[in-house]
């Protein structure tokens, strides 16, 4: 074969498996020039590639982002949310997702879908995620993908009424309750040299209860300290009802707690007691605490 | 019916807790008189002495204390009084926690909601800033020019020789276009 002939081989399977670039590049150098610059066939051609150069942030479920760049195209394509961790729940395994953000159906003669900007809806259903870093990508109507923009991801929040029965509350015994009355119990925790087995809640996330018999010749005193750790994201919201004390007239007192830690996830709670004789005592606290929808705190 | 249950229902509350603060009220301190039972004064005895002492005696044992006795079986009959009151206090407070607990969790649900209505009232304008911002004449000359340089794409693809030279033609004309606008 002559080389004549091979070279003419070439052309023809470049015009056979590449047409538009082949037409595009052999006989429109103009066109090829325009289509250069333009958002609109540079994307097709490949000189313009999409590429994200801004975005909200943080996003959030039911929230609304702007997307600004190039070249996303004319027609609309397609917005990934990538890189979304999802909590573990129960047996369930971690696991990385990528969700496809809505684009609004515009208006007469517009889109919410332009060559250079974009508006995408989170939807509004995603749970089991706590906030992170994740990235928003592009892909055009011709399947081109544009860079991964990083933006932060701010979880849907809930709110949840802490029962002292709750892993997240630690556990009392005889080093963190107040043991010198003649019933002490904390949480879950009665002294078991007081016969045990008994629980008068006054609050729902900690709470003391101490009885002085009658003919008790001194006042009983003590402390209890709680302990409260919240994880993945969750942090305490507030106490809805306050801190309270119920106590006989005139007889005993409990001081504390001090500085509820408001946006924190840990805290130590302490109440200092006293009672006088035939004299019962009881505090406690309900708090709430708010965090990711579907994500365990504790 | 109904309400007369009601009634003897509360008869009957009236009755044990009034036979339980009878039972529970202590009998004045003797004096003198016939030797009576064994009696543990507290005053005397330091807080351990006190309850170490007490934890010994039969439920018959007399207490004294201030000039006042009771037996520990009378004793003990007051502490699950107390003990019962604050169980009845502390159920109305968990019911109170519970409806407080709703009312709060409904206001911070609000709140959430509010506060993504107003993130994204933010967004939306900005969304329709950007549009007012290609509704200027200089944009809408570049949306034409991207309109017809798409067009003159397509109809490239499938042109005859003759066409050809014409597209190439009117895309110099738009490539000095935009030239001319700055791109």
């Amino acid at each position: 074969m002559k080389k004549h002939q091979i070279a003419y081989l070439i052309v023809l399977a470049l015009l056979v498996l590449a047409p538009v670039q082949a037409e595009a590049t052999s006989h429109y150098s103009s066109l090829t020039k325009l289509c250069a610059k333009s958002l609109t066939c540079g994307p097709v051609l490949g000189t313009i590639l999409p590429k994200i150069a801004q975005a909200d942030s943080p996003i959030t479920p039911g929230g609304y982002v702007v997307i600004q760049g190039s070249g996303f195209g004319q027609q609309r394509g397609e917005l990934y949310l990538t890189g979304l961790w999802e909590h573990p729940v129960g047996d369930s395994l971690a696991a990385v997702k990528s969700v496809k953000l809505t684009v609004p159906i515009g208006g007469e003669g517009w889109d919410f879908w332009q060559p250079g900007f974009v508006l995408g809806f989170v939807p509004d259903s995603i749970t089991q995620v706590g906030d992170q870093p994740v990235k928003l990508r592009i892909k055009t109507k011709d399947n081109k993908w544009s860079n991964e923009y990083p933006v932060n991801f701010r979880a849907t929040r809930e709110v949840k009424l802490l029962p002292y029965t709750d892993p997240a509350v630690k556990p009392m015994g005889p080093d963190t309750c107040g043991t010198d009355s003649n019933f002490d119990v904390c949480n879950n925790w009665g002294d078991p040299d007081d016969g045990g087995g008994f629980y008068y809640s006054c609050g729902q996330t900690f709470f003391g209860y101490h009885y002085n018999v009658w003919a008790a010749p001194e006042n009983d005193t003590g402390i209890d300290t709680f302990e409260i750790t919240l994880k993945n994201g969750w942090v305490f919201d507030s106490m809805p009802m306050p801190w309270m004390v119920n106590v006989d007239p005139g007889q005993g007192l409990a001081v504390g707690p001090s500085g509820f830690p408001q946006g924190k996830k840990y805290w130590k709670p302490q109440v200092q007691w006293t009672v006088t004789a035939n004299d019962s005592l009881c505090h406690g606290a309900d708090i709430s605490v708010a965090g990711p929808i579907g994500v365990p705190w504790k | 019916m109904f309400a007369m249950l009601r009634i003897a229902s509360f008869t009957s509350v009236v009755l044990v807790l009034g036979l339980l603060a009878h039972t529970a009220s202590p009998p004045p301190a003797e004096s003198g008189g016939a030797p009576g039972p064994q009696v543990l004064r507290a005053d005397q005895l330091t807080k351990q002495q006190f309850r170490q002492q007490l934890k010994a005696l039969p439920d018959s044992a007399v207490i004294e204390s201030k000039g006042q006795r009771m037996t520990k079986g009378q004793i003990r009959a007051l502490a699950a009084q107390k003990g019962a009151a604050a169980q009845a206090k502390a159920r109305a407070a968990a019911s109170q926690a519970q409806a407080r607990f709703a009312a709060h969790r409904a206001q911070f649900l609000q709140q959430e909601q509010a506060k993504l209505q107003a993130d994204n009232a933010k967004t939306m304008a900005e969304f329709g800033r950007l549009r007012q911002a290609r509704a200027t004449p200089q944009a809408r000359q570049l949306d034409a020019i991207e309109q017809e340089a798409a067009q003159l794409f397509q109809r490239s693809q499938r042109a005859s020789p003759a066409e050809r030279a014409q597209i190439e033609q009117r895309a110099a004309q738009l490539l000095q276009q935009l030239q001319q606008l700055g791109r």
